[in-house]
């Protein structure tokens, strides 16, 4: 596929529907997840874009992994997942959006010999689909392409490691040094510039919802290393520290009675180099 | 760096000594002081009036409101105290104001040399100093509705602290 005539600044996006809990994957990097009780019922969808992670032109591996909803240990006849592939020009959005590359999903719902509706992935504890796209950037992001291979880091060793990074990211939220946070998040700022065009309008909104965060007083939830799990994900480049229930180490607490969700900070770690250590991306 | 050194050359060693008794006598008993605590085995933390901890056994902090701990030359509202294989590392504190930032500078270098500049960015600005296998950072917010605070962070060179 080349870039046409229309699109001058490619976005690339991925609109998942799940009708159970789930997670989608591009080259290991998870982009999208629906888990925890929040899976109880309901369906989830949403446009993901996706040029800050795929980082430059190239073919990548989409993969949609399909678990049970919560509360239930195997898949029915009504789970499922779609996945659709979009791109447009971010300018021109509306006009410019189309489909780049056939929707992934779970095989159809049929009638068995007694005429109920059934599924391959009925029953099934797990199920997964898979495919290769290829996206055109007209950028290379500065993001963990060449960085280390964490996986070669004796486990707890890196654990450690990544302990260390997030505790004190955890006090530097807690002292409410903003400039620090910011300076932290630069190189994940950049690339995050970078890959969906942002503009100096764009760019102050982000630091808007910055400066937001930091205003609100807001208390960080604690974080109990026994609690966190450590996930090495993009192929053994990156690695981040999650709680046992998929959500992510770093929240902001918020008030639950008024049924507000806390705010999860995303922050994925990658290491250029063994002396230049941990960094977020 | 020796201590009483910095004291004199900060010009703060008069201050200090006059008010010491005072701070002393009104101040909490059980309050730990910053000024000597890097390089102490970390375990004694757990029996102080700390407001929360983070962490494991290997690596974490434990956060002082303000009248639980002391230093001689700063009075700040918060501390965070860092341990790395049962020792303390480093520590931060924060202070209310930006104006902090701009008057110690000068201070700071006189006991520990040329700075320079670590970051500066649209929230702020931190600077740096290393001198006697200790690295001293000195921060500010002054941006729009972000909270008006100065930092200041003292820690080992090599406890690989990033705060």
């Amino acid at each position: 596929m080349s870039i046409g005539s229309t699109i001058n600044n490619p976005f690339y996006e991925l609109y998942p529907n799940l009708n159970c809990s789930g997670i989608v994957l591009i080259n290991d990097v998870p982009v999208f997840s629906f888990l925890g009780k929040d899976t109880k019922d309901g369906i989830l969808d949403g446009s993901v874009p996706i040029n800050h992670v795929v980082l430059q032109s190239g073919k990548y591996n989409v993969v949609g992994k399909i678990f049970p909803r919560f509360g239930q240990n195997t898949l029915t006849e009504n789970d499922g997942m779609e996945i659709s592939f979009n791109l447009s020009d971010i300018d021109n959005w509306k006009e410019t959006k189309q489909s780049f590359f056939p929707q992934l999903r779970t095989p159809d719902a049929s009638f068995d010999k007694n005429n109920k509706i059934t599924s391959l992935l009925k029953g099934l504890p797990y199920f997964e689909i898979t495919t290769e796209i290829e996206v055109e950037l007209p950028f290379v992001l500065d993001g963990w392409q060449n960085s280390i291979d964490l996986n070669k880091i004796d486990k707890t060793i890196l654990k450690n490691k990544v302990i260390e990074f997030y505790s004190q990211i955890h006090a530097i939220l807690k002292e409410h040094n903003a400039s620090k946070f910011l300076e932290l998040s630069k190189e994940k700022e950049d690339l995050q510039t970078k890959a969906f065009y942002f503009n100096s309008i764009r760019k102050q909104e982000i630091r808007n919802s910055i400066i937001s965060l930091f205003n609100k007083n807001l208390e960080v939830l604690p974080l109990n290393p026994d609690e966190l799990k450590l996930e090495i994900f993009g192929y053994g480049k990156l690695v981040s520290l999650i709680r046992t229930d998929g959500s992510a180490a770093l929240q902001f607490k918020r008030d639950n009675i008024e049924g507000e969700r806390n705010i999860e900070l995303e922050v994925k770690l990658h290491a250029r180099s063994l002396e230049k250590g941990l960094s977020i991306i | 760096m020796d201590r009483r050194k910095f004291i004199i050359n900060t010009g703060l060693g008069a201050i200090s000594l006059y008010f010491a008794p005072t701070l002393i006598s009104c101040s909490n008993k059980d309050a730990i002081n910053l000024n000597n605590i890097i390089g102490q085995p970390y375990s004694f933390l757990s029996t102080t009036n700390y407001l929360s901890k983070e962490g494991n056994n290997q690596f974490g902090y434990y956060q002082f409101d303000e009248d639980n701990f002391v230093m001689e030359q700063y009075k700040a509202k918060q501390a965070f105290v860092f341990y790395k294989n049962s020792k303390i590392i480093g520590y931060t504190i924060q202070i209310e104001g930006i104006d902090f930032f701009s008057k110690n500078i000068e201070l700071i270098s006189k006991s520990f040399g040329k700075n320079k500049t670590n970051y500066k960015n649209d929230f702020g600005q931190e600077l740096i100093w290393n001198n006697s296998g200790k690295t001293i950072k000195l921060s500010f917010n002054n941006f729009q509705d972000i909270p008006k605070l100065s930092f200041y962070s003292e820690f080992t060179d090599n406890s690989g602290l990033i705060i």
